[in-house]
């Protein structure tokens, strides 16, 4: 809670300010004039390019690529082509000589195959290609890191000061391999059931309900926590404290625990590490107009986007 | 190396009394002071000299000036100086001499002039490259916006120099960062020189009594910065009588008095004051602009003080100060939350000097100078529910840098061939990179201070100024920078060379070569100097920039007597100059270290540095400059022109590939003209064109597909089913290369006219000007700016459309402006 508050005054003192400063230039001259649409063809050139997501891990029960277009930053965008993905395009996973095409599942818009026909190892090295009816083609290959198992689990709880409900804490640890760089993503959930009390007609009607959550690891809602082992080598690392997310609205939703929390430890490649960095790193300086931009870290040769994976250790409580 | 310059600097001290007491029969040494007629003010640069020859020296900061000459029966002694009538001494030439001379400020006496020959110290005869004397008097009559006269202003129209953004004060010398210049006021480092994010400078014209700027060719006695040295000095302060100068323009005045302390006129003062009323202009814009929810404002003020004691002709003491604030604020009161923010940053100076004549030949001065400069941010929220509090956010954070400096320099002059200098500096600096103290809503209490930094960074130099026969001209010298920090110590050598050669007279080809290291960096995330641009040290993990520099140019005094031609000089330049360990933030990192997404680590044991965020790379920088300037004469001004190439490589940024810093500029012109229209009316110009900023802008987008980590909300009925396999998909910029965008080239013309008149008591001058005479769009910066609209379709469902256009903005459309000054 304390790093959050920084957050929010960080971003209330500082940029604020920024914005202040702005307006009080503006203030001087009248503005709206001094705002003016300027020809896009004064942006460097941009034609599109394919953008490619596909994360490969030994304990998934799927394999899939996304595969989409990219846009001009400028002129017209319909919500309907947000993602804007291709239908037509070949995707093709190997392995040596070794490889299987994922098929377009029109539903889910995106291509997958199953891993039981081209199961994924620890330590082998996958290779994406992507190719389009229209020539565009692009490729990206990735090293599976290895297994980093959890070695120890705790829970806590505190009653929560103003939101007059419990905070459910859970931290865990892990060996670090020696010699060796690794890259490590945190994640987590949790599952829980409980009744929600409903208004109809003039009563209260209680329903059951279940519902998962995440768990966050010290730092903003929303944002990802990643971290090297760069100056630790083989040494054991403690997660931060992970906090429990679920919905409690007052009085409305009663006895909410038990909850099943999963932590889970991501041990992903130098390419997922960096790419998923560079999203949130983006996001974080985009609103200051004023700061220098953060470029994206993506591993796609000819294209956009990131062919990454991981291994994916977990433990699961009961949190009463 | 070190012992033979201590031996040089222990030799000359303890033969300065010989050279006193047992002069040398066949020569005979000529000093003294010249100062201004009416106040006694000392006058650097004047040049002095024996008309028709080419033997002569110029007055160094104090106003000293030293000559040894062969035994004559007599002879004739002139001295000018741009903006002053010559003036012509006949001597005895046998004896040693004190002179006190005094020069009348005015235009040049015809009569006079063709007997001096000459009016102003001749750039073809100097061995100096890359260095330019700004005359206050011409700084005063340039517009400036809203009429607030602004020296950094003025350095920025000259080749060579580039500005940043918009009406910014931030300098680019030769491709170098801002923090790459040595900006010395009184001997005292000035570590941000920026009033309001860059406007404004910090230094008031009306408070200074010279300029210079150096930026090649860099002699010993400067050292510690990469690209650049600004020197400002301070008027002393009349001796005379009380005068005052002062000026209301339409968002800040200003007040200078000045005077002697005692009536054998052996002491005199200065002291001068300048505020913005801008807190006062903005507020009801602010308010109207929130419904009346919010309030803020802006401003900055400062001040100068300084005093000067005559202890006796060989004795003389300075004490000198700045202090200014810039200070931001906002207030929010909306219904349950009130907010407060505030932002301040400063610098505070402090010079005391002593000024010692050994002999005739030899001068020292001594001096103990201070600095500090603090930025600052402040910012509450308090929430209130049913009327109590119940939650408040604090934070204050703070970072600065603090300096005590001991500077000694001798300057030594055996005979007109040689003009010597040692000297040696020691500047104990204290960084404090960030202060942090926090609470929360839970009165968790968070004191989050980066430990601060001691170095010690000292210099150690001599110099000679050589002419060796009429054609050639040399200053030669060596400097040694030291930097301790723990235990770690850097001992760099820094040659120093510029060579001038006489083709004919009024002509000469220049070449100078300059090592620099520079031991304090500048972290700035924005690239336009605010003041949350972070001073850091060279440490054990981080090295000292350096730089080398070669130039190669020409230098040529048109001379004559005509109304064109006086006056009249050219000088043409090249450099190539290199940039080592130059460094830069990390993409993403920030000023604020806590809760840096770089740096989210998990143990609690270890603090976040700056050092973690900060990436070492190399930069190079060639180009051309072209100076025609005309100083004297009924029009004056000049024309510049600058083709320079600015490239940057940081192992971390770009890919590690080479980039063009946003400064980088292929071309910048810059024409300045001021006209006496008639005797009380001045007239003057200036247009500026400079190619537009390297930016960096987004070219595409696509939607970025983060690894789904946790298992989604299965049971939501909002949820939707492809999110099984990919996290929330975020729309995210490419940006191409770095720094790929072009920004539209920058031009405006500036026009002013001053009307002066003598009243009875004193003289006023009213200035119309005119910024942006053409109302120019230029870019301050650009942007994606997107609408979105919906539309329902027949199917109940709604389509979002998002209309993203690439629009400029602007800061400053034309502006006029009056303002009124005065002195008495």
């Amino acid at each position: 809670m304390l790093i959050s508050s920084r957050r929010l005054t960080k971003q209330i003192g500082c940029r604020r300010l920024l914005g202040w400063a702005v307006m009080l230039g503006y203030g001087l001259a009248g503005c709206n004039s001094l705002v003016q649409d300027v020809n896009p063809g004064l942006l460097p050139n941009a034609t599109p390019q394919l953008v490619i997501h596909s994360y490969l891990s030994p304990q998934d029960t799927v394999l899939t690529a996304a595969v989409s277009l990219s846009r001009t930053s400028t002129g017209n965008q319909s919500s309907t082509t947000e993602i804007n993905s291709l239908p037509n395009a070949t995707v093709t996973l190997s392995e040596g000589p070794r490889s299987v095409a994922l098929r377009y599942d029109a539903r889910q818009s995106l291509y997958r195959a199953d891993p039981a026909q081209f199961p994924i190892q620890a330590g082998h090295t996958y290779t994406l290609a992507v190719s389009t009816p229209d020539g565009l083609t692009a490729r990206a290959n990735t090293t599976v890191p290895v297994l980093v198992p959890i070695t120890s689990f705790r829970s806590d709880s505190a009653t929560a000061r103003f939101e007059q409900a419990i905070d459910y804490f859970v931290q865990f640890s892990w060996q670090d391999p020696a010699n060796v760089v690794n890259y490590y993503h945190l994640a987590g959930d949790n599952e829980y059931g409980s009744t929600e009390r409903v208004l109809q007609g003039n009563t209260f009607v209680d329903h059951p309900f279940r519902a998962v959550g995440s768990i966050y690891y010290g730092v903003t809602y929303g944002q990802n926590f990643a971290l090297t082992d760069q100056d630790r080598d083989g040494q054991v690392f403690d997660s931060p404290q992970g906090r429990l997310s679920y919905s409690n609205i007052n009085g409305q939703r009663i006895n909410t625990p038990p909850l099943t929390a999963n932590v889970y430890l991501l041990s992903v490649d130098v390419a997922y590490y960096q790419y998923h960095q560079s999203l949130y790193r983006q996001q974080d300086t985009n609103s200051n107009p004023f700061a220098e931009p953060t470029l994206i870290t993506g591993n796609i040769q000819g294209g956009f986007g990131c062919f990454g994976s991981y291994c994916r250790s977990s433990v699961s409580a009961r949190i009463k | 190396m070190r012992s033979v310059l201590f031996a040089l600097l222990y030799g000359l001290l303890l033969k300065a009394p010989t050279l006193i007491a047992q002069p040398t029969p066949s020569r005979f040494t000529l000093s003294g002071y010249v100062r201004e007629t009416g106040s006694g003010e000392a006058l650097t640069g004047v040049n002095v000299y024996l008309p028709g020859t080419t033997t002569g020296t110029t007055t160094n900061a104090y106003g000293f000036f030293s000559l040894t000459l062969p035994a004559q029966d007599s002879l004739r002694l002139a001295f000018s100086l741009v903006g002053y009538q010559p003036t012509l001494r006949h001597l005895g030439g046998r004896k040693n001499q004190t002179l006190a001379v005094t020069l009348t400020p005015g235009q040049t006496l015809a009569e006079v002039d063709i007997k001096v020959g000459r009016t102003e110290e001749k750039i073809s005869e100097t061995p100096q490259m890359s260095r330019i004397d700004i005359p206050i008097t011409q700084i005063k009559k340039i517009p400036a916006f809203l009429g607030e006269k602004d020296v950094l202003k003025v350095i920025q129209l000259m080749p060579g120099v580039q500005k940043g953004s918009e009406g910014q004060t931030g300098i680019y010398v030769r491709g170098g960062g801002p923090d790459q210049n040595l900006i010395i006021l009184d001997e005292a480092v000035v570590y941000n020189a920026n009033h309001l994010f860059g406007f404004f400078s910090v230094f008031n014209g009306d408070a200074l009594r010279s300029v210079e700027l150096t930026k090649g060719g860099f002699p010993a006695r400067y050292g510690g910065r990469l690209s650049s040295v600004i020197e400002l000095t301070m008027k002393e302060g009349n001796k005379e009588k009380l005068h005052g100068e002062g000026g209301i323009g339409l968002i800040a005045s200003r007040l200078v008095l000045e005077g002697p302390l005692t009536k054998n006129k052996k002491a005199s003062f200065l002291i001068s004051a300048r505020r913005t009323y801008l807190d006062v202009i903005t507020a009801p814009i602010i308010r109207a602009g929130s419904g009346g929810t919010s309030s803020g404002g802006y401003y900055f003020y400062d001040l100068n003080a300084k005093a000067n004691y005559d202890l006796n002709d060989h004795n003389k003491l300075f004490v000198s100060g700045y202090f200014g604030r810039d200070r931001f604020y906002s207030r929010d009161a909306l219904a349950a939350t009130k907010l407060e923010n505030g932002l301040y940053w400063g610098n505070a100076t402090g010079t005391l000097r002593w000024n010692h004549l050994f002999s005739p030949k030899l001068f020292a001065n001594l001096s103990l100078t201070y600095s500090n400069y603090r930025f600052g941010v402040s910012s509450d929220e308090e929430t209130t529910g049913a009327g109590q509090l119940d939650q408040r956010y604090s934070l204050r954070y703070s970072s600065g840098i603090r300096d005590l400096a001991l500077k000694y320099d001798i300057d030594f002059y055996p005979n007109p061939a040689h003009s010597v200098r040692v000297g040696f500096q020691s500047t104990y600096h204290r960084f404090t990179p960030s202060a942090l103290v926090l609470t929360d809503p839970r009165n968790n209490r968070l004191e989050d201070e980066v430990d601060k930094t001691d170095v010690l960074e000292s210099g150690l130099y001599a110099e000679d100024t050589w002419r060796p026969t009429d054609r050639w001209r040399l200053n030669g010298g060596l400097r040694l920078s030291s930097l301790v920090h723990r235990n770690r110590q850097y001992l760099r050598p820094e040659p120093r060379l510029s060579v001038a050669y006489t083709l004919r007279p009024g002509l000469s080809v220049k070449a100078s070569y300059a090592l620099m290291n520079q031991y304090v960096h500048l972290l700035s995330n924005t690239g336009i100097g605010l003041p949350t641009d972070l001073w850091v040290p060279t440490t054990d993990r981080v090295r000292p920039q350096q730089s080398q520099q070669v130039a190669l140019g020409i230098a040529h005094d048109f001379g004559g007597n005509t109304a064109f031609t006086r006056g009249l000089t050219l000088t043409v330049e090249g450099y190539y100059k290199t940039l080592r360990h130059i460094i830069s933030y990390r993409e993403g990192a920030s000023f604020l270290l806590v809760d840096d997404p770089l740096n989210p680590k998990p143990s609690t044991d270890r603090k976040i540095s700056w050092e973690d965020n900060v990436t070492a790379g190399r930069g190079e920088s060639y180009g051309a400059e072209f100076l025609l300037q005309k100083k004297v004469g009924r029009f004056s001004g000049w024309t510049g022109y600058t083709l320079s190439w600015t490239q940057w490589q940081f192992a971390e940024l770009n890919g590690g590939q080479p980039f063009f810093p946003r400064h980088d500029r292929r071309h910048d012109i810059s024409l300045v003209g001021i006209y006496e229209l008639r005797k009380r009316t001045t007239l003057s110009g200036t247009w500026v064109y400079g190619t537009g900023q390297a930016l960096t802008l987004p070219r595409a987008n696509y939607t970025a597909l983060p690894n789904r980590t946790n298992r989604p909300n299965v049971y939501s009925t909002f949820f939707p089913v492809s999110s099984s396999f990919f996290d929330f998909g975020r729309v995210v910029q490419d940006y191409g290369p770095k720094n790929s965008f072009r920004a539209e080239p920058y031009h405006r013309f500036d026009l002013s006219l001053q009307f002066h008149k003598q009243k009875k008591r004193h003289e006023r001058t009213w200035e119309f000007s005119v910024y942006n005479l053409y109302n120019r769009r230029n870019p301050f910066f650009y942007q994606l700016d997107s609408r979105t609209s919906s539309q329902s379709l027949p199917n109940g469902s709604t389509t979002y459309t998002t209309e993203t256009k690439l629009r400029r903005y602007s800061v400053f459309p034309i502006v006029p402006s009056v303002s009124y000054n005065f002195s008495f």
